[in-house]
């Protein structure tokens, strides 16, 4: 079964969308956030530096009597009126070299003054730090002249006046500190708020976005599992629209491409099916035909084979009356209808074999042999036919045990047909029978010197009724059926025969025999079947 | 025929008139007035001269306009394609440049504030003769003037002031003072002093010892208190309870720089005061004092406060 893989968090395209959207106007808010608080501080920062100026010049404008009289007394008022303002954390009027006439403070220890330059024309930050600002003010003789009235304004010098001291006033920060982190607290509550309420308001708008993209989904789910070819319905944003369109025509495609397939296969299949009983018909006519055919030739061998064994033995007891009275030319002639008889017998029984193998009858007798034995009983059958060809044979038996399980007379006649083929094709030369019995294979190499084959030859010689010379001069005698024979003997017995050759340098061929020979089963068709 | 030549008769004696008028203007020549391009009350105010200056002048009378980085040469290259026969310079940024301008034109600088030093010049400072004449006029009780001073910026006045005092039979009592604290000294010693209307304190324009966020509200107190009289030169006093105080007449300096020109093409280089000045009143304060105006001094008094 598929394992269904763990979803991944954000891997699904509505996750990524509202990720991304949620992260930007998170993003957003934060920004807004930080940029209407750090306004707010440069807004209250400026404001605060503004009326540190004015506090400091109205002080300054204030001071002017008290470093005049040189009276702290003087400055008193002055000083308690600007220390009124909640942000200023120390006022103080100092003479120019930075001594103070009088210096008033909120904190525990006063805080340290800078020595403002006396070229300080204005109200001015003279110095800053985190918590604080400092601002001066010079008060100078002339400086609260008015020639602000037209009337005054031909008189307005530019010399500058005495300077008479400073007005000083420290502006502690820790209040706009405090209303900033207030502010920075509220917005980012704030702001979280809004990005909560939009990200679940942009969640239902990428749900109803989505719904035709999971109606789409689902549609396609359908069709995956092949329930039925559907169309999925084309609304929604113009991609999800397209991406329908495509679809419907895929499945549209698809569905053809289907009907045309069944149609298709149903053709075939009835193609198939007629073929089929054309085929059983031609299979069934095929087998009564050959069944016919073996009929026939068995019938027709039995039928020949009792006349002609009636002949041979009627011939046989003519020639021992004519060899009891001394023989003659009668007795010569009546030996060549005696071969000729033999031969015509050899041939209908080769007939009678390649009737039974062909009808699926030939059956394999197993039972325990002397292998030697047989094997000198053949030799001994061939050595005529060697004399008569003047070949010399060579026989070697290398055998662990005389003994095994095998169908005799078949064995006997495929070694029979490989030696007589060997001494029949080989004129002047040799044969050689060298036999190996192991335990698990049996195997018979019948070695000549005679005319070879040619590869083509090679490839007709196990074929029924097929010799290597048919034209009607040819020299050698034979049926085509001894090598076609030893073929569907050996493979009856599970072995199989090979030659090697080449023309003009005689030819090997190499019966093997797997034993033991296997038993097989009665029910396989066209098998032989152990008796 | 005789009307044709009475025709020819009045063209003659027209074209001669035309020529006879040509050859005076061509004589008298042109005065160029080199002035600030300022905005404000300023514009109206040396506008107000350059008409005064106008009117007395007998020469065509042109206006230069310099700024704050005019260079001396290019300004005198311009009088000179405009064929200046006289300069008069108007204001802190003409006098900077009437020095040299002096070396090539008949030059006077007007509406200064200070006393123009080896020029030729019309201070906006009231001439103390003028001063002293209306007070005694507003006040006849007068008898002695206070004044406390510096002697670097207005030294020139009060010597003048000295005389112009002795004229007009009244004591000038002035005390010297370097800087606003020393000034504060001094009035608090001459306070003691002063006693009724026959005494008056006189507030120059003076950086050092005059401050109208100290000096003038102490001597505003104190004058309500002790009835004294507290006149200024600094026209905007007026409006903050001071009896009476001077406007200049900026008609009366263009005419006046006019005439001063003249001499110094003569050769006479003079620093001189305002002599046409206007004055102003405040009836408030001369209710208090107890000074009445007739119809006659009423019509000399310039602008009254509070207005009606």
């Amino acid at each position: 079964m598929e394992k269904t893989p763990k979803p991944r968090l954000f891997a699904s395209f509505r996750g990524r969308l509202l990720a991304s959207v949620s992260s930007g106007i998170i993003l957003l808010v934060l920004i807004v956030s930080s940029a209407t608080a750090w306004n707010f501080y440069s807004s209250a920062a400026a404001q605060l530096t503004s009326q540190g100026l004015t506090v400091a010049k109205s002080l300054g404008a204030q001071s002017l009597l008290a470093l005049l009289y040189e009276s702290p007394a003087n400055a008193e008022k002055p000083l308690a009126t600007i220390m009124s303002f909640p942000e200023v954390e120390q006022a103080g009027i100092i003479y120019p070299d930075g001594s103070p006439l009088l210096t008033k403070t909120k904190s525990a220890a006063s805080v340290p003054q800078i020595v403002p330059d006396e070229s300080l024309l204005s109200p001015s930050k003279v110095h800053e730090t985190k918590d604080r600002w400092h601002f001066a003010a010079p008060v100078r003789t002339g400086d609260s002249d008015d020639f602000t009235f037209p009337e005054d304004a031909p008189f307005a010098g530019e010399a500058e006046g005495q300077l008479l001291g400073f007005a000083y006033v420290v502006i502690d920060k820790g209040p706009l500190y405090k209303l900033l982190l207030t502010m920075v607290k509220n917005n980012a509550l704030i702001a979280l708020a809004v990005a909560l309420f939009l990200v679940l308001v942009v969640n239902l708008i990428i749900s109803r976005i989505l719904t035709p993209l999971d109606r789409l989904i689902e549609v396609m789910r359908r069709n995956e599992q092949g329930r039925r070819r559907e169309p999925v319905t084309e609304t929604g944003p113009t991609e999800f629209i397209n991406i329908a369109r495509v679809f419907n025509r895929m499945i549209a495609s698809l569905a053809d491409h289907e009907r045309q397939l069944r149609d298709q296969q149903e053709g075939l299949e009835k193609m198939v099916e007629q073929r089929t009983r054309e085929l059983v018909v031609a299979r069934d006519a095929a087998l009564t035909a050959n069944r016919q055919k073996s009929n026939f030739l068995a019938n027709m061998s039995h039928e020949l084979r009792t006349p002609l064994q009636a002949i041979i033995g009627y011939s046989e007891f003519v020639h021992r009356c004519l060899m009891k009275k001394g023989g003659g030319e009668e007795c010569a002639d009546l030996e060549r209808v005696m071969r000729n008889a033999d031969l015509l017998l050899t041939l209908i029984n080769n007939i009678l074999q390649m009737a039974k193998i062909d009808a699926g009858k030939a059956e394999l007798t197993l039972q325990r042999i002397n292998l030697r034995k047989l094997l000198e009983e053949a030799v001994d059958a061939m050595h005529p036919l060697m004399w008569k060809n003047h070949n010399e044979m060579t026989v070697i038996f290398d055998l662990e045990n005389d003994f095994i399980n095998i169908d005799r007379e078949k064995l006997l006649q495929m070694v029979l047909n490989l030696v007589s083929n060997a001494g029949k094709f080989t004129q002047n030369g040799e044969v050689e029978l060298l036999v190996k019995g192991r335990e698990e294979l049996l195997e018979v190499r019948v070695k000549d010197t005679g005319i070879g084959l040619s590869p083509e030859q090679q490839s007709l010689i196990f074929q029924e009724f097929r010799q290597v010379d048919e034209s009607p001069e040819r020299r050698f005698e034979g049926s085509g059926l001894g090598l076609a024979i030893t073929r569907e003997f050996a493979r009856l017995m599970g072995g199989e025969i090979a030659v090697t050759s080449e023309l003009g340098k005689g030819a090997t061929f190499c019966l093997s025999i797997p034993l033991p020979i296997a038993e097989l089963p009665d029910h396989e068709e066209g098998k032989a079947r152990i008796v | 025929m005789k009307r044709f030549q009475h025709y020819i008769l009045k063209l003659s004696v027209l074209l001669v008139l035309i020529m006879v008028f040509s050859s005076a203007a061509a004589a008298a020549g042109k005065t160029v007035v080199v002035l600030p391009d300022t905005g404000g009350p300023l514009r109206d105010i040396y506008a107000a001269i350059i008409e005064g200056i106008k009117l007395e002048s007998q020469a065509a009378v042109e206006s230069l306009f310099i700024t704050e980085d005019s260079e001396p040469a290019a300004v005198i290259k311009q009088l000179q394609n405009r064929r200046a026969t006289g300069v008069i310079t108007l204001g802190t940024q003409g006098q900077g440049l009437a020095e040299d301008l002096a070396e090539h034109f008949p030059t006077v600088a007007g509406a200064l504030v200070a006393k123009p030093e080896n020029l030729s010049g019309v201070s906006l400072i009231a001439d103390p003769e003028a001063l002293f004449a209306h007070l005694t006029r507003l006040v006849p009780q007068s008898r002695r003037v206070f004044v406390v001073y510096s002697e670097a910026e207005n030294g020139w006045l009060i010597s003048a002031a000295r005389k112009a005092a002795a004229k007009y039979g009244l004591e000038l009592l002035a005390h010297p003072a370097k800087s606003l604290r020393g000034a504060l000294r001094e009035y608090r010693k001459l306070l003691i002093q002063l006693a009724g209307r026959e005494d008056a304190v006189w507030l120059p324009i003076d950086r050092n010892t005059v401050d109208d966020s100290v000096i003038l509200p102490l001597l505003l107190k104190q004058a309500w208190s002790r009835n004294f009289v507290l006149f200024s030169s600094k026209p905007s006093h007026v409006k903050k309870g001071a009896l009476f105080t001077f406007y200049p007449d900026n008609l009366g300096l263009g005419r006046q720089l006019v005439n001063l020109l003249g001499r110094q093409q003569s050769g006479v280089i003079d620093a001189e005061f305002l002599k046409s000045v206007l004055v102003a009143v405040n009836l408030r304060t001369a209710t208090h004092l107890g000074v009445s105006f007739d119809a006659e001094q009423k019509r000399n008094i310039f602008l009254l406060y509070p207005p009606k």
